[in-house]
């Protein structure tokens, strides 16, 4: 059966690491900003829409109300130069623009700006009603004016009465001057036609008058209409009266019987057009004279013009609804561009907070984090003790303290580690002289605030050298083990106790009241040491030598405070080892003194100031020079000669030893060839501590040397000092064998006073013994060294090897020593070291073999 | 205008239900108003629908309370409230007040009460500047446009304004004026610097006609007239003194109750208080004042 694995779904970033948060951050931020951009646009776009609309709805009614705005305006203009000269204005213009100012308010009524509110709705229709009454006034203003008796109603008393009566006067008082023109002149005549005349002037004047009138009516004359109509008024009144006054004259006339026939006829129809006339005129004064003397003029000013003026009060306010309406969009624009810029410094307020609060959520979860580390890292590296850094809920930092916890406490352990082995003897866990000499530096510092006297006990192993050159540096080191552990049994808790180095220990001894106490301390400690230390089954003697110095009093500080201890422990040893000594100012004096023969010594290497004597050894039983043993001596610039015993052991200690060996090495050849009998060199035996054989650069020295030059090795006999030579003689041992190779012959120097003595012969095939002078020095009376200088001489030719004795100084010890087959005797017997050229005359002297003195005695 | 473009279903449904209301209220009116209860007109203070739908509450606590219908009558305009009046089909007309003096002039109508808005039984004109215009006094409008609403008759925001800027020096040769479509849109008109004043009550109304962005407050009083009595409510000479005094009672209690008071609030008022027709005697001083008309 098979499975299919289903797909892995995504999984939810995990908060606890900062890739979650960073991811889960970037979505909320990407959502807000999202949002906040959909939100912003939906509103720019809903008020953008909104008001494009409403520009869009109100440039409709702009240009619907302007228009009718200006058709208004023109329909006023039209109206009055109507008023002036109709001909001018045809009444269908009139009509055509009322027409299309109607259109253009019912265009502004259909506006869906003004639609959508009520009140402007009912302004706009309201206007569009006022328009039929507009246009039916306009008609009726267009009918007045076109009928002359409408628009001026006077008109009909003119036409009806004045003019007919005006011809008919004048045709009558014509017909009443023909007939005075066919009569024959006389005075009656000539009075007649005068009167007549007078009124017929009188006449046309007043008709002139009632002209004048009507021209005082249209303002033609004056502004002051009024005044001027009453005075043409009272002219015709008065012209009347002077016509009736010739009327009166004619009639008086006529009763007299003086006038013709047709004036007499004529006379009472003129009185009655007369009368007639002056009705007629006034009447038509009265209808001009009245405030309806034009009704075309009342209809314009009591309805045109306020329904026109009511129209341009509602039109002004509706373009003041519109002009509210763009400033009020404008507003809110505004407002809308207001929010938009709050919104967009809300969105930059809000990044820059979201920017702190991040870079605070950074600079806790992460930077102060890594910073402390940083600086934890920083005290660690300088050992200094530091806070483990603030855990943190991040997966990645938690990560890094964890590692870093992890590290330090590693870094502290081996620093721990480190620090014990800096401040230890690895060896027997004891502190080591840095720390004894921190401890060292604390207790001086302590006992200036708080006086008291402290101390340190230098010790030096004695006999532990030899232990360890003879048994090798395993037993050596158990054997300090063990020393260390007695030492530490037998100290204070508060005791400081240190190896120091080798088989040197140092102990502080703080807060001391008497002397006393120190030395108790001390012979408790060399008798802790006296006691055979059971290594293996081996017993083991040792003892210590102990310097002692105080604090202050020996020294303030911890540099010369040692130096003293060092110093008083050398006194000890000098003092034969196995006791303590305080420190003194006359021990300081010798280390002076050991101090300037170093720097002697020092001078004398590097001016070749060392000089070589010679000792004969010779064979006892032929007499014959068997070798010389070649010695070195010093002259000490102001102490003349040192003894060699002096001065070696300050050359082996300042590590000089190998130089002047090399410097010995070098001569050799020449020396053998200088001291040379013939063709044979001379023999010569040095000096070489088996130290020097473990150094290797040495050892190729000394048999490059000898290769190069093998009859000096054949002629060369090097004596090793037996208490040189450690329990582990390989290394040794290949070069002494390499060296038997070239012909070198190996003696054991000092035999009998090392405590391996039979080892180091099983271990190697020494060519030579020489017996030390300890034991010749009391032969052949001690009876003990007679023995064992017997059973040395017996031993070694067991071994085939040849015995030297050295320090032979009497004839009984020559004898003896004879006697008992020794095969070489040194000494004062045979002769004192002396130097080369001594050397020359001595073999000279016994070119033929020396002879024993005790023979030539 | 303030244009709303949300699609709002209220605004759809309402002249439906005002038509429903006034088949409700007024057909059977028309049967018997002649014969039984008492008519109510109102001035069109607001468009006819409008002002119907405000008064059409409070018409009924004023039926409840008196125990009688109360038909309620809005005319479209003035003119046809003043023809309505003539014919005397109103026992109780709720006025503007100077048609009232006019009323009370012409066809004996006597105020028995008058509105009280906003806590107040008196109402205060007012001439209106923007804060930032450079106006210290009524005399600064010289040469400027000055607006008013609510047409020539409209006591508070023209004839009482009017009567202002007289007192103060400024002849109306001094200024253009013009007239808004109501008066509140006179603030509107010195808001959005279309004019440098506006005739109007001493207190701006809140929430309309505002627009978003506008701040009522940038505007400020040039000067503030005496308080005068507020809109009146009167009744017809004929209404016999028993039966005025019942109805007075009922105006008076209207307030009384939780009902009455929201009659009241939809009719724009806070209560209605008891008054005279000597509590209009200022106003006839400031129309022959303003208007030269004696009543």
């Amino acid at each position: 059966m098979s499975s299919r694995r289903l797909p892995q779904l995504p999984s939810l970033p995990n908060l606890r690491t900062y890739r979650g948060r960073y991811l889960f951050m970037a979505a909320i931020t990407f959502v807000a900003f999202a949002a906040a951009g959909v939100i912003g646009y939906r509103q720019v776009a809903e008020v953008g829409t909104k008001n494009l609309a409403n520009i869009q709805q109100r440039a409709q009614a702009t240009a619907s109300l302007q228009d009718a705005l200006g058709l208004l305006q023109k329909v006023r203009n039209q109206v009055g130069r109507f008023l002036i000269n109709p001909p001018q204005e045809p009444p269908e213009q009139l009509r055509a623009t009322s027409e299309h100012l109607r259109s253009a308010v019912l265009q502004l009524r259909s506006a869906q700006w003004i639609r959508q509110a009520g009140e402007l709705s009912m302004l706009a229709d309201s206007a569009y009603d006022s328009l039929f009454l507009l246009e039916s006034l306009l008609d009726e203003l267009v009918r007045t004016r076109a009928n002359r008796r409408l628009w001026l109603p006077a008109t009909r008393q003119i036409e009806e009465g004045i003019n007919p009566d005006t011809l008919a006067g004048q045709g009558l008082m014509a017909e009443m001057l023909d007939e005075l023109d066919t009569t024959p002149p006389n005075a009656a005549n000539v009075k007649q036609r005068a009167i007549i005349n007078e009124m017929r002037l009188r006449w046309m004047q007043a008709i002139a008058e009632v002209r004048l009138l009507i021209a005082n009516r249209f303002g033609v004359f004056d502004s002051n209409t009024e005044a001027g109509i009453a005075a043409r008024a009272r002219n015709i009144h008065l012209y009347l009266d002077t016509f009736r006054d010739g009327l009166a004259a004619l009639q008086s006339l006529s009763d007299k019987g003086e006038l013709g026939l047709v004036t007499q006829e004529r006379l009472p129809a003129l009185q009655e057009i007369a009368d007639s006339w002056e009705s007629s005129v006034q009447q038509a004064l009265v209808q001009l004279t009245d405030v309806h003397w034009r009704p075309d003029l009342t209809l314009v000013r009591d309805d045109i013009e306020p329904l026109l003026n009511s129209l341009q009060q509602r039109f002004s306010s509706l373009r003041l609804e519109l002009d509210i309406e763009s400033a009020r969009n404008i507003t809110e624009l505004t407002e809308v561009s207001r929010q938009l810029t709050r919104f967009a410094a809300l969105l930059i307020g809000a990044g820059c907070l979201f920017a702190i609060i991040a870079y605070l959520t950074f600079d806790h979860m992460l930077l102060r984090p890594i910073q402390h580390t940083t600086q934890a890292l920083r005290k660690e590296a300088r050992g200094e003790q530091s806070e483990p850094p603030p855990s943190s809920k991040a997966g990645e930092i938690r990560d890094l303290l964890d590692a870093f916890n992890e590290m330090r406490q590693q870094v502290r352990q081996r620093q721990a580690h480190l620090d014990h082995l800096a401040h230890h003897d690895t060896l027997t866990g004891l502190p080591n002289r840095l720390l004894f000499r921190d401890r060292l530096d604390h207790a001086l510092a302590r006992a200036q605030r708080h006086p008291s006297m402290s101390a340190v006990l230098f010790l030096d192993l004695d006999g532990f050298k030899k232990i360890n050159d003879t048994l090798g540096h395993a037993a050596g080191d158990a054997l300090l083990r063990a020393a260390a552990d007695r030492l530490r049994a037998a100290v204070r808790g508060s005791d400081t106790i240190a190896r120091l180095g080798g088989d040197e220990f140092a102990i502080l001894v703080e807060q001391v009241e008497y002397r006393q106490d120190i030395t108790r301390l001390g012979e408790k400690l060399l008798a802790a040491l006296e006691t055979p230390f059971n290594l293996e089954g081996r017993l083991l003697h040792i003892g210590t030598s102990i310097g002692i110095a105080v604090a202050p009093v020996d020294g303030d500080d911890p540099e010369s405070l040692t130096r003293a201890a060092d110093t008083a422990m050398y006194a000890a040893k000098q003092a034969g080892k196995g006791c303590l000594r305080y420190f003194t100012a006359e021990m300081s004096r010798q280390a002076n003194d050991y101090m300037e023969m170093e720097t002697a010594l020092r001078g004398a290497i590097a001016n070749q100031a060392f000089r070589l004597h010679f000792q004969p050894i010779v064979d006892t039983r032929s007499g014959a020079l068997h070798a010389c043993e070649v010695l070195l001596r010093w002259q000490h610039p102001e102490l003349g000669p040192v003894s060699p015993a002096v001065f070696v052991p300050v050359l082996d200690d300042m590590g000089k030893l190998g130089e002047v060996s090399r410097w010995i090495i070098a001569q050799l050849g020449g020396l053998q060839q200088r001291f040379s009998s013939g063709d044979d060199r001379m023999t010569l035996s040095i000096n070489l501590t088996a130290r020097l054989l473990y150094d290797d650069a040495f050892a190729l020295y000394l048999l490059d040397q000898l290769r190069a030059d093998p009859l000096a090795a054949q002629h060369l006999i090097i004596e090793i000092t037996e208490d040189s030579l450690s329990a582990d003689l390989d290394a040794a041992v290949r070069v002494l064998r390499e060296l038997q190779l070239l012909g070198v012959r190996i003696a054991l120097d000092d035999f009998g006073t090392g405590q391996s003595s039979l080892n180091h012969l099983r271990h190697f095939r020494f060519d030579m013994v020489k017996v030390d002078r300890e034991f010749v020095r009391d032969m052949p009376h001690d009876p003990n060294d007679v023995s064992l200088v017997q059973a040395i001489v017996d031993l070694s030719h067991a071994f085939d090897m040849q015995v030297v004795a050295e320090g032979v100084e009497t004839e009984d010890q020559e004898a003896m020593l004879r006697q008992q087959g020794c095969d070489c005797l040194q000494g004062y017997r045979i002769s004192r070291p002396m130097t080369s050229d001594a050397l020359e005359a001595f073999l000279r002297d016994h070119a033929h073999g020396f002879a024993m003195p005790m023979e030539r005695a | 205008m303030y244009l709303r473009h949300r699609f709002n279903w209220l605004h759809c449904l309402k002249p439906l239900l005002l038509a429903a209301a006034w088949l409700a209220v007024v057909l059977p009116a028309g049967e018997s108003a002649a014969s039984t209860g008492i008519t109510l007109g109102v001035f069109p203070r607001h468009p006819a629908l409008e002002t119907r739908q405000h008064f059409m509450p409070l018409a009924r606590e004023l039926a409840e309370r008196l125990g009688e219908p109360v038909h309620l009558d809005v005319p479209p305009d003035f003119p046809a409230l003043w023809e309505r009046i003539r014919d005397n089909r109103y026992q109780l007309v709720h006025y503007n007040a100077y048609h009232y003096i006019r009323a009370h002039h012409e066809f004996q109508h006597h105020a028995i009460a008058m509105n009280e808005e906003r806590g107040e039984a008196t109402i205060r004109s007012a001439i209106w500047i923007r804060r930032d215009t450079p106006a210290n006094k009524v005399l600064d409008l010289k040469r400027g446009k000055i607006v008013f609403g609510g047409g020539r008759d409209a006591m508070v925001s023209h004839i009482m304004a009017l009567d202002l800027l007289q007192r103060a020096g400024l002849a109306p040769s001094d200024y253009t004026s013009q007239f808004t479509i109501n008066p509140s849109h006179a603030l509107l008109a010195v808001y959005f610097h279309q004019s440098l004043a506006a005739g109007f009550a001493a207190d701006i109304p809140k929430g309309e006609p505002w627009g978003k962005g506008a701040d009522p407050t940038l505007l400020i009083p040039l000067v503030v007239s005496e308080p005068v009595a507020q809109h009146p409510w009167a009744v017809a000479d004929a209404v016999e003194s028993a039966q005025r005094a019942r109805i007075r009672t009922a105006l008076l209690s209207i307030g009384d109750t939780e009902q009455g008071q929201a009659a009241l609030k939809q009719a724009g008022m806070t209560g209605i208080a008891p008054a005279s027709d000597h509590d209009y005697d200022p106003h006839r001083e400031i129309v022959l004042r303003v208007l030269g008309e004696r009543y």
